[in-house]
């Protein structure tokens, strides 16, 4: 027999302070969305397993979880929360509602999943902006992924732009068998240069395309963009100048959001949800050596669902963030608690007290039937009370947990002032 | 400033990476001295070093433990680990290959069942597959040659330098699966927090090697 009190492999538990942290980061990023007006929905856990599609790039179906149920209805848990959210708006949205902003936040799950130790049940939060095609929704959405990074704390990060269209625009181009492209992608993708400029090479390449293959492999600043505009106008590639235009128009917007300093540019990124159709982006920080955003332009999704809608959005991958948040050495306040404490026979009077003062948004934790100031110290230091007050044969007695200096107090009233204390310095 | 922090392959590999970072000014003075030390650090470069066991090394890089790595193609395809693989070194050069008895081409050529022993198991499925073949795998963890030896497997995947191991015990090259050398690996995420210098080592160094094949080819 199994032992049951172990998780499943892939699943865990979060005890109070990482709980809390994970509460605490959530409700930042949160506030971030409704700033932005992205307005909250809900979708289930469990949806067709069609919504989740390969064809219509979603993740494979091998690492979904999946299952049938009584009525012989093929289910997937959400491996990804855009697909479930994209049928949510198709259901419920008319085309007068447009455009939408939508926020939303819970678990996905994935086998074999890459990200955050491997862990299978990931936690996401994030927004969808439906039904906008321009350049200013792709710019406040990734305005509001940098802005919700910020306001968790998170110092050293960059959000990595590119554009799905881009390589493969280019890839047909090129002259050469499928098996060269291919290889000359698995180049890209590994930024393995000397490989590449070797492929490039063998296909005998013209000088313009050999300049855009190194484009493409390369990393940088909005000036990488500006070259590859340049020259697909040179070369007359008008349709691969927009993407770049399109680019170029984004990161201005950023500028005047302020926020473009967060930005690297690298047109071969991968992404791993086939979907996606404009603008792509992934944020890393330091300390996380996997993404912690990602996120999209994808405009051809909706129509799975009948609706001709263009949208763009991203999730926050929390597993990944806390790690990175943790290695960045981000201080994130936690609850502190008073500790109300009486013998057997003062929990009837106590209690009216610590009504009074729960209603004024103190946090109490109330124990009847102590015998000793030491079990209110020790049991309160390990339940996170910064304060205790003990009330034993009709004497109030007050105690700083942290440097263990006790008080005594008249009657209830008189301990105000000492219990208030806990309302502002209610984190430490 | 923060680190930039190295995993190299621990052995020969190792001194040839440093060899060719020195070459683009990149030195650890602590790696020459205190040889109990497990890291290695020079403050003035804003540089870490640590060895690893190969096999390891992808799994410090993916996990951003390490922001860039050295290690063969081997151990690459065997791990298959998320990362971007920047150069090939050059360095630490030998084949992939299928060995055996010379019997055992015939075995290759059949449909018929056989097996294989390997410390490379992936490489040697993805081998067989793309022949449409699916032999059994052995996994072993060393002395690969002894496997057909004594009746083991029929064939073994293993890298090969010399071949003069395989000569000695009447085993020969019946295939060769790929060249490997050493790589360059950096992890996904520090390519972007750390763009500027590893962007400068990475050109640095590929300078250094080009002029090096000018030299051979010289």
């Amino acid at each position: 027999m199994k032992d049951l009190i172990y998780t499943p492999y892939g699943f865990r538990d979060y005890l109070f302070e990482d709980s809390q942290q994970r509460m605490e980061v959530r409700g930042r990023i949160h506030a971030v969305f409704e700033r932005y007006g992205y307005r909250d929905i809900q979708t289930p856990v469990v949806e067709y397993l069609e919504v989740f599609d390969k064809e219509r790039g979603s993740i494979s179906p091998l690492d979904m979880y999946k299952f049938v149920d009584r009525d012989g209805e093929m289910l997937a848990l959400r491996p990804d929360m855009t697909p479930a959210l994209a049928r949510l708006a198709s259901l419920y949205f008319q085309d007068e509602d447009l455009p939408c902003r939508v926020t939303a936040t819970g678990s996905t799950f994935r086998y074999n999943s890459r990200y955050s130790a491997k862990q299978r049940e990931l936690s996401q939060t994030g927004i969808e902006f439906f039904g906008d095609e321009s350049f200013y929704s792709d710019a406040e959405v990734l305005a509001v992924a940098i802005e919700a990074l910020k306001a968790t704390g998170l110092t050293d990060f960059k959000i990595a732009v590119g554009h799905a269209r881009i390589t493969a625009t280019v890839l047909e181009l090129l002259r050469g068998t499928d098996q060269e492209r291919q290889e000359l992608v698995s180049c890209l993708h590994s930024k393995n240069f000397a490989a590449m400029e070797q492929k490039v090479e063998e296909m005998a390449l013209s000088r313009p395309l050999r300049e855009l293959m190194e484009i493409l492999a390369d990393s940088g600043d909005i000036q990488l963009i500006h070259r590859g505009r340049v020259l697909c106008e040179t070369e007359g590639e008008a349709e691969l100048a927009s993407y770049f235009t399109r680019l170029e128009e984004v990161h201005q917007l950023l500028s005047a959001y302020g926020l473009d300093a967060y930005l690297v540019y690298d047109l071969s990124m991968t992404a791993e949800l086939g979907y996606y159709t404009g603008i792509v982006f992934k944020g890393y920080a330091y300390g996380s050596g996997d993404y912690i955003v990602d996120g999209g332009r994808y405009d051809d999704l909706l129509k799975q669902f009948q609706k001709d809608w263009p949208a763009v959005g991203f999730g926050i991958y929390q597993d990944s963030l806390m790690t990175a948040l943790k290695k960045q050495e981000v201080v994130l306040p936690r609850p502190n608690f008073l500790l109300a404490a009486c013998d057997r026979a003062g929990a009837a009077q106590m209690i009216p007290w610590i009504q009074r003062w729960r209603e004024r948004g103190i946090r109490i934790l109330f124990k009847p039937c102590v015998k000793t100031l030491d079990h209110v110290a020790s049991y309160g230091r390990n339940h996170q009370c910064s304060r205790g007050l003990f009330f034993k044969d009709g004497l109030l007695i007050g105690m700083d947990l942290d440097t263990e200096r006790e008080m005594e107090f008249e009657s209830f009233a008189a301990a105000q002032d000492f219990v208030s204390a806990m309302g502002e310095g209610e984190t430490r | 400033m923060k680190y930039l922090t190295f995993a190299l392959t621990k052995g020969r590999l190792a001194n040839k990476t440093l060899e060719l970072l020195e070459q683009v000014g990149i030195r650890c003075e602590e790696m020459y001295t205190d040889t109990r030390k497990l890291v290695f650090t020079d403050e003035q470069m804003g540089v870490k070093f640590f060895l690893a066991k190969a096999t390891d090394v992808p799994t410090y890089v993916e996990y951003g433990a390490a922001d860039i790595g050295v290690v063969g193609k081997d151990v690459l395809m065997e791990e298959k680990k998320d990362l971007f693989e920047v150069l090939d070194l050059g360095f630490g050069r030998c084949r992939m290959a299928v060995a055996g008895f010379p019997s055992g081409r015939e075995l290759l050529d059949m449909r018929g069942d056989f097996k294989v022993a390997t410390k490379y198991p992936e490489i040697a499925r993805h081998y067989f597959l793309t022949r449409h073949q699916q032999p059994e795998i052995l996994k072993l963890n060393g002395s690969i040659e002894l496997a057909p030896i004594v009746g083991l497997s029929d064939v073994i995947v293993d890298i090969v330098e010399t071949g003069s191991t395989l000569k000695e015990n009447g085993l020969m090259v019946l295939d060769e699966i790929c060249p490997i050398s050493a790589r360059m690996v950096v992890n996904k995420a520090s390519m972007k927090i750390e763009l500027e210098r590893i962007q400068k080592l990475t050109r640095a160094v590929s300078t250094i090697l080009k002029q090096k094949e000018r030299e051979t080819r010289a």
